[in-house]
């Protein structure tokens, strides 16, 4: 078994996790470096969207599993099914196209599903805001179409290489915050994002995350993978480690895959090296 | 297959990164809330090795491979042997507790990793004393750590995994008396003033980079093995052999970062 690595690295200067106004960018500083203290160690800021991630329904509903109490069969070695899905920059995914592509895919009841529109195999070492503004992302039908096929296929994981599911953000916010010059919006913790915030009340929420949150109520979901070209469309197994951020509905992860070469998962016994 | 979550979770001032100088406590920022907003969105601070971690030669070898660059297969659905050495606080393990359980072990296969079980990280006790439980667990002396790893690359094997919370000497002869010993408020944590200034004092003379007597095991143990401490919930664990899953969170250039660890029941 040959594992491949579908998280996207954590790079100071990425455009992971900066955009949007509730984020801050992953940011470093040494605490102790070899040179003068004879080892290696480091502080970090970060938010969550600064990485390949795991989101569920606790993001809006406190009674809802955290993605550290979510049971850890659902994200280790799940059988999942690879749906090429291609789409270019800036693309609004149809429903036409996710049915279509699921059909195509013929994914087993209960498989995790692993949506792959290309986007994450662009140079994720390129730090311009790009990878975020022009995402493709899935339209309000898409996600509906979505929504039904994780409910009617029991599909309760469902990860794909675009950053947020519907571009940065919701028309709101990306009216109001996300088309202006970055200097003109620094992120958080600046005063404007934190004036802004206090400004981005419940209705304008509901507009914005509404898709997203009726997607959490079937599914978790898993965004920013990279690599998937290394994945063969079909069958394949999954692990989704997500860090482990007690009472947290968001959270990093590291995902890794592996093809389904037989009926049964293989594992490493009298695995040699390490 | 029972399925066991090995990690300590992350939550403000949890006691695996919060006790020695260099440690930046787990804190979380609200940036929206569900109160307010409906939703919740949030921002993190660490320190790159907080709780669980996974632990590689760059932490003292600026030539070896970082996290990113790791081969994660090696990582992933591994057979891992359990071995049983009960420790209490401030207990040592010693070339003869190695020898006696680990060297004979009937279920311990050429290849598999190891899984030294203390005690020390049974389900909720890292809750119970706070800070106490970095400060007082199990560790490897320099001797147990050196015949650990004879041990271990004469059977083709180099992933190590433990309930103790650290590996080393715990800061004996530095960290710990001018350190972490001293009240919480009296050490208050990276990036304050304080802690920048002991850590421009804390330089390889004092005990700092493994240097004996602070953290010399740390260092033995780093150079050949990728080490995991600060596993919980191990008592939970009821078979002599588990399938384990770590993975790191792929911080890019990192010489170490906190990690993920699930271990699967396999019957023996």
């Amino acid at each position: 078994m040959s594992v491949v690595n579908l998280t996207r690295p954590i790079r100071e200067g990425s455009a992971a996790g900066r955009v949007l106004p509730w984020e801050t960018p992953y940011r470093t500083e040494p605490i102790a470096t070899l040179e003068h203290n004879g080892a290696n160690l480091f502080f970090i800021e970060m938010s969550p969207a600064a990485s390949t991630r795991l989101v569920g329904r606790r993001i809006a509903d406190a009674g809802a599993p955290s993605t550290r109490d979510v049971d850890p069969a659902l994200l280790l070695n799940r059988p999942a099914t690879v749906v090429p899905l291609p789409a270019q920059a800036g693309e609004s995914i149809t429903a036409a196209a996710v049915r279509s592509a699921l059909a195509a895919a013929e994914p087993r009841r209960g498989d995790a599903l692993v949506l792959v529109t290309g986007w994450g195999d662009r140079d994720h070492e390129d730090f311009s805001d790009s990878y975020v503004l022009d995402a493709p992302g899935f339209d309000a039908e898409a996600v509906t179409a979505l929504t039904e096929a994780a409910r009617d296929g029991g599909h309760t994981l469902i990860l794909t290489d675009v950053p947020y599911l519907a571009g940065p953000g919701g028309e709101t916010v990306r009216r109001e915050w996300v088309t202006a010059e970055p200097w003109h919006r620094p992120s958080w913790p600046s005063p404007n994002a934190k004036a802004y915030l206090e400004h981005y009340g419940p209705a304008k929420v509901s507009a914005d995350w509404g898709p997203l949150l009726a997607l959490l109520d079937e599914t978790w979901l898993v965004f920013g993978l990279v690599g998937c070209a290394q994945m063969a469309a079909g069958h394949a197994f999954v692990t989704v480690a997500p860090l482990q951020v007690d009472d947290a509905g968001e959270a990093p992860c590291t995902v890794v895959a592996w093809a389904d070469g037989s009926s049964e998962r293989s594992t490493q016994s009298a695995h040699q090296g390490g | 297959m029972t399925i066991h979550n090995l990690t300590l979770p992350l939550y403000p001032y949890m006691p695996v990164g919060n006790v020695w100088a260099w440690d930046a406590p787990f804190r979380r920022e609200a940036t929206m809330t569900r109160e307010r907003h409906g939703v919740e969105q949030y921002a993190f601070s660490f320190h790159s090795e907080a709780g669980t971690r996974l632990m590689i030669a760059a932490c003292y070898d600026d030539d070896a491979p970082r996290i990113d660059e790791l081969d994660y297969t090696e990582y992933v659905n591994r057979r891992t042997v359990v071995v049983d050495i009960p420790k209490g606080p401030d207990g040592e393990l010693t070339p003869e507790d190695f020898d006696a359980h680990l060297l004979n072990h009937p279920h311990f296969r050429d290849g598999d990793g190891v899984l030294v079980r203390t005690g020390w990280g049974r389900a909720g006790r890292f809750r119970e004393l706070g800070d106490d439980y970095a400060r007082r667990t199990p560790h490897f002396s320099v001797a147990g750590a050196e015949r650990l790893v004879e041990i271990m690359l004469e059977r083709g094997t180099t992933l190590l995994l433990t309930d103790c919370a650290y590996v080393g000497n715990l800061g004996v002869g530095f960290m710990y008396p001018e350190w972490a010993q001293r009240e919480p408020w009296d050490r208050p944590p990276f990036p304050s003033d304080q802690a920048r200034a002991y850590m421009r004092h804390y330089t390889p003379a004092r005990g700092a980079g493994g240097g004996a007597p602070d953290w010399a095991a740390s260092v033995v143990l780093h150079k050949d093995l990728s080490i995991i401490p600060a596993l919980t919930n191990v008592d939970l664990i009821s078979t002599p052999h588990v399938n384990v899953t770590v993975l790191p969170l792929v911080l890019a250039g990192a010489e170490g970062a906190t990690c993920t660890v699930f271990a699967e029941e396999v019957a023996a």
